[in-house]
């Protein structure tokens, strides 16, 4: 999985949302270790700091801990992850509505021919 | 500090002579054989003669070419140019860097003409079985003792010698220093160069009007060469002072 | 320690009548990355070389980690210049040795091993190696120390897209996190992701020096976008001449 950026949004919201599918796609397992902050960065190629941030954001969502003996760890607590896919979801399908409605479909409409798809 | 930066000011002259000076010493010795010194040499060995000792000449000359290119690169390219921008970054302090330039530049200046000294010594035909004797050595110790101004002459003499070449290495670093201030700077170095060789003659005839040497020679000789010594002294190290003056304030690497 | 890692007041440089800066007041911390952005001769370079001494200030004054510019700051600062600065007769090894007997912060054994990542075996000459190369070999022993700041001026300037991958992986790998990086660079879309601050240089003034989350925040676009918006070059304007 590739790290891509945008321009219209700060690094760290991005990379933190990035995070976030890697872990709900299994990339990073529950219960795994993450990489090291700067690891993480160099992998993305971006600043230490910014990954920082993005992983503090993490642990607020509670998706990771931190764990004073092994780093960082993804949690384990399954409803945290399903919450935070619940969320991933809402947002794909808002961005759908979003897409449809400027094309001209209603809210009915759209929701209909994702059916017949 | 000091010590280190020299460190590598030998390294690049070891690599900037490292063959000419051998080369110097091989072709005195090729000279020692093909000259003919006695009466007796055949005609066939006249032309390889010319050939040997033309070719001696050029290196000399070349090696005279190359200790004046390497006094001024060294400080130009090595301190003004972009090797500048290595040397004034590191954490030394501007007279540090100038003072090892000069001191590797004297000791060039020196080892060349040692080398000259030595090639000559090889030319001529001595009879180093002869010379190398105890009783040559003895002979010359006691001549040492019962006359012994000259060490004392010799001394000076290898004294007025580095004196002179550090007056000459600071006045060149000065005016590369003076011509960086400028926009055109090669025409502005040469330009200093003269002025201050301009201002070394006035300087040398005020001198000449306030002391009479020739006397002084004849009475105090050793008081002469000291009192030449501190006159070539004092504007060396005013112009060593005035380049790590330019470098250390005005220092504009572009 | 001083709280801030530079500092200047009303910084002035100028060459001859010309003005490269003029009244630079700037403070950047420690453990940061911070972007010098602005097009050519808005005084990026000048501001750099006034760092580490190559230049003098024609007014103002300028402070590393609470110092005046003298050896003590310039032991704490790794400084990749825009330029070669190797001296002809130079091997790889001579350099090495230098940047050992100099800087006690550099990391000998890592600047070799940087130097065979890159192929290159200490031993040789700098002189026969291509420009890419030698540029790589600057980079190595200017990261290879455990410097307080380093000033890295256009490192990115002029290469291929997998070169800049290679020195912006090089940066983040082996900076001092301690430490601040200062980068220039008119090639602000590249370098923005790593950064964490930004100031913008215009005719030698500090236009903006902001975090970069913040512009993208405030602004809503990338630090490149804005950068074009700020600098884009004005048509002439009429009654200009």
């Amino acid at each position: 999985m590739d790290w891509v950026f945008t321009d219209d949004r700060p690094i760290w919201q991005q990379l933190s949302q990035q995070l976030t599918r890697r872990i709900l796609t299994g990339v990073y397992p529950p219960g795994s270790k993450l990489p090291p902050v700067r690891e993480l960065a160099a992998q993305a190629g971006v600043n230490p700091n910014t990954m920082q941030r993005a992983l503090a954001q993490l642990e607020q969502s509670g998706l990771a801990e931190a764990n004073r003996t092994a780093g960082r760890l993804v949690t384990e607590d399954l409803q945290a992850i399903e919450r935070a896919r619940r969320e991933q979801a809402r947002q794909i399908i808002a961005d759908y509505l979003r897409a449809m409605e400027e094309l001209g479909y209603s809210f009915d409409q759209a929701a209909a021919l994702l059916k017949e798809e | 500090m000091l010590w280190k930066l020299l460190k590598y000011d030998f390294r690049s002259m070891w690599k900037s002579f490292a063959l000419i000076w051998p080369a110097a010493l091989v072709l005195a010795l090729i000279n020692h054989f093909t000259l003919p010194y006695d009466e007796g040499v055949t005609q066939s060995n006249e032309l390889l003669a010319i050939i040997t000792i033309m070719a001696f000449t050029a290196v000399l000359f070349a090696m005279f070419v190359a200790v004046m290119i390497f006094v001024v690169q060294r400080f130009y390219k090595g301190l003004l140019g972009d090797e500048g921008y290595l040397m004034h970054t590191l954490p030394v302090r501007s007279w540090q860097l100038v003072a090892s330039k000069l001191i590797c530049a004297v000791v060039t200046a020196l080892v060349s003409l040692a080398v000259i000294f030595l090639a000559c010594l090889l030319m001529v035909p001595i009879r180093w079985g002869q010379v190398l004797r105890i009783a040559f050595f003895q002979d010359l110790w006691e001549g040492l003792l019962s006359n012994p101004d000259a060490m004392l002459y010799l001394l000076e003499f290898l004294l007025l010698t580095v004196t002179a070449l550090l007056l000459f290495v600071t006045m060149t670093y000065l005016s590369m220093s003076i011509g960086h201030l400028f926009h055109r700077r090669i025409i502005m170095s040469v330009a200093a160069f003269i002025f201050l060789d301009v201002l070394g003659t006035v300087y040398v005839d005020v001198l000449d009007q306030l002391m009479v040497w020739d006397e002084l020679f004849n009475a105090a000789p050793h008081a002469a060469f000291w009192g030449v010594f501190g006159v070539m002294l004092l504007p060396a190290l005013l112009f060593a002072a005035g380049t790590v003056w330019i470098l250390s304030h005005r220092l504009n690497l572009e | 320690m001083s709280e801030m890692l530079i500092e200047s007041w009303g910084l002035c440089k100028s060459y001859g009548r010309k003005a490269a800066l003029s009244g630079v007041d700037l403070s950047v911390g420690r453990g940061r990355i911070v972007g010098l952005l602005g097009p050519n001769g808005s005084g990026k370079t000048t501001l750099i070389k006034l760092l580490c001494g190559l230049l003098q200030p024609t007014a103002g004054r300028l402070a590393v980690a609470g110092q005046e510019i003298g050896p003590e700051t310039k032991a704490l600062i790794s400084y990749l210049p825009d330029r070669m600065y190797f001296a002809g007769w130079m091997r790889a090894v001579d350099l090495l040795d230098l940047f050992r007997d100099f800087y006690p912060d550099f990391d000998y054994e890592k600047a070799v091993a940087m130097c065979h990542s890159l192929g290159v075996e200490p031993g040789h000459r700098l002189k026969t190696m291509s420009k890419g190369t030698k540029e790589k070999v600057q980079l190595a022993l200017v990261m290879a120390r455990k410097a307080q700041l380093y000033l890295l001026d256009e490192p990115i300037a002029g290469v291929d897209p997998a070169a800049r991958d290679f020195i912006l992986h090089t940066i983040l790998t082996n900076y001092n996190e301690e430490g601040t990086v200062l980068i220039s660079t008119h090639l602000i879309a590249d370098i923005e992701k790593v950064l964490d601050e930004a100031i913008f240089l215009k005719e030698g003034k500090v236009m903006l020096h902001e975090t970069v989350d913040n512009i993208r925040e405030r602004e809503g676009k990338s630090v490149d976008a804005l950068f074009r918006d700020i600098f884009r070059a004005q048509p002439l304007e009429g009654g200009a001449f």
